[in-house]
């Protein structure tokens, strides 16, 4: 196969416009690409520059969707030009280059699903996953296929064990085990937050963790520090809870035990719940944060080399911001 | 690459029929089709419909791989189906060992991408009838329809229309009845014609436009 082929280019020349369609991928040898796009609400232009070495049109061309933005040369530029069988014959070689595009495009996806949720939350009527993996298992049962319902049910069981429908899921699971059909009586399934609290148990874990939510909020406030901690401490404990309103609680709630942790100078403590949350969280908008968190912390802690890897990182995270330029200053600085 | 030898290491199969994963059920692993056929398959009210059928060479389950968020949809097995099976464990040993599947996989997530940007540029048109028509637009350029293409049949019901706007049923059909009426389109209970592509995509630049 023969391989990439360079082109040079004048000033002024359109390498590509937006909206075409077109299976080549360039490199950047030599000069300057501006890379120029529209905002997502199309009011703005956004203008970058294509980095000497690195790839670009990727996305479009691998994809074969129209181009999302226009490349134009400025005083003038040398390119690598590839066919998109002659990148997959150079990318195959390189695990490193394609595990890097992979972490970028897999964090413009996230963006891309956070937004899309965000925009969704306002009509959206996705409910709970745990309501929604119960209902698909008896959506199953009614249509008597009682093998896919036993698979959904077994599902519900193994993740949500405090879920607010166990006591249902066995039931149905016990049924759909022994071929039994759906019961005609069977009360209809009811999201959880339509259903009245119960006094004892069910769903007790759900109003612990409100409960103890608004007490942390009102006593961090107060700034008193020192009673809140314990209670964001405890609600970040809390595993699956497969209610989003609690997800939310307990996103908040290991952040800011992260931060009380890091004001009391408790490093390693700290570092452990900005750890957690990354993990446990990678679609929300504090990603970033936290990993520039573990960072600085690591960085103090002495662990050089840590902080180095998590700088850079940050530096690779989207929106391109106040701390990527940070992240980029401090990996700069450490690395001598 | 010999997936063969990778099936040692990484292999699954499934029986037809068996159910592989299920709708909204948490996960972080995807799987590629070696041999064999599996449907998609999506919830809707009270009923399940297929929405695809991969074959080997497909893969699936990806999106759980790096979101970390719940299936998606119901994966179940049509014939006996042998699968290569990889979690984040294993990622980079699958990176290294059979760089061509990890270069399919950057190849969905390009596609990934440009669908989700797609949904989002839906989802953000202030107008009704923008809305649909830019979702009956996507859909077309999907099944790759020319732009000066006549009568392209999109199989769709307005429920799945409604829920690409995320809008209510009633607005998404009040907007149907606009674009129909208008001429530019017919609908059938489970598939729209659009007479002409190039009516759709002036409504829709129009529609940006106005927005603007």
């Amino acid at each position: 196969m023969p391989g990439p082929i360079i082109r040079t280019y004048k000033n002024g020349s359109i390498i590509y416009f937006e909206n075409e369609k077109s299976e080549h991928i360039y490199v950047l040898q030599k000069g300057r690409v501006a890379l120029i796009s529209k905002s997502f609400d199309g009011k703005e232009e956004i203008k970058e520059d294509a980095k000497l070495g690195e790839f670009f049109g990727v996305r479009s061309a691998l994809g074969r969707f129209p181009r999302e933005e226009t490349a134009q040369v400025i005083g003038g530029a040398s390119l690598l030009v590839f066919r998109i069988q002659e990148f997959e014959a150079f990318a195959i070689y390189k695990p490193n280059l394609m595990m890097k595009m992979m972490k970028v495009f897999s964090n413009q996806l996230r963006q891309y699903h956070y937004k899309v949720r965000e925009q969704l939350g306002q009509h959206g009527d996705t409910k709970s996953p745990s309501f929604e993996l119960m209902n698909v298992g008896e959506v199953y049962h009614k249509l008597g296929e009682k093998e896919h319902a036993w698979y959904a049910y077994q599902k519900y069981v193994e993740h949500y064990p405090e879920g607010a429908y166990l006591e249902r899921a066995k039931q149905l699971l016990d049924l759909a085990q022994n071929g039994g059909d759906y019961p005609e009586d069977m009360e209809p399934l009811q999201y959880e937050s339509d259903r009245k609290p119960k006094s004892s148990s069910g769903g007790g874990n759900s109003k612990k963790v409100k409960e103890n939510y608004e007490k942390a909020e009102k006593l961090r406030n107060e700034e008193n520090l020192a009673e809140a901690f314990p209670l964001y401490k405890s609600i970040s404990e809390v595993k699956n809870s497969g209610d989003m309103e609690e997800e939310k609680m307990i996103e908040a709630s290991i952040f800011y035990a992260g931060e009380i942790s890091e004001g009391l100078d408790k490093k390693e403590e700290a570092i452990q719940f900005y750890s957690t949350f990354a993990t446990r969280f990678p679609s929300s908008p504090k990603l970033k944060e936290s990993i520039y968190r573990v960072a600085e912390l690591s960085n103090k802690l002495g662990n050089k080399e840590k902080a180095i890897s998590l700088y850079k990182k940050v530096a690779t995270l989207p929106p391109e911001d106040e701390l990527t330029e940070k992240a980029q200053q401090k990996s700069a600085e450490l690395e001598g | 690459m010999n997936l063969e030898l990778m099936f040692d290491k990484f292999g699954r199969v499934f029986d037809p029929d068996q159910i592989i994963f299920c709708e909204y059920e948490p996960g972080d692993d995807f799987y590629m089709i070696l041999n064999g056929q599996v449907k998609i398959l999506k919830t809707v009210g009270n009923s399940i419909k297929t929405m695809d059928i991969l074959d080997s060479g497909d893969i699936f389950g990806e999106m759980s791989l790096l979101e970390g968020q719940p299936r998606s949809a119901t994966v179940v097995a049509v014939t006996e189906v042998r699968t290569l099976n990889f979690n984040r464990e294993n990622f980079d040993y699958l990176m290294n060992k059979t760089p061509q599947i990890a270069f399919k996989l950057l190849t969905l997530f390009s596609t990934r991408i440009y669908d989700q940007k797609r949904r989002l540029q839906i989802l953000m048109f202030d107008d009704v009838v923008g809305k649909v028509a830019d979702v009956l637009l996507m859909l077309s350029q999907k099944q790759n329809a020319p732009e000066n293409g006549k009568n392209v049949v999109i199989q769709i019901t307005q429920e799945d229309i409604a829920s690409w706007c995320g809008q209510p049923l009633f607005e998404v059909q009040k907007a149907i009845t606009v674009l129909s009426k208008g001429g530019r389109i017919d609908f059938q209970p489970d598939k729209v014609v659009i007479h002409s592509m190039q009516d759709i995509i002036r409504t829709v630049l129009q529609k940006r436009k106005e927005k603007k």
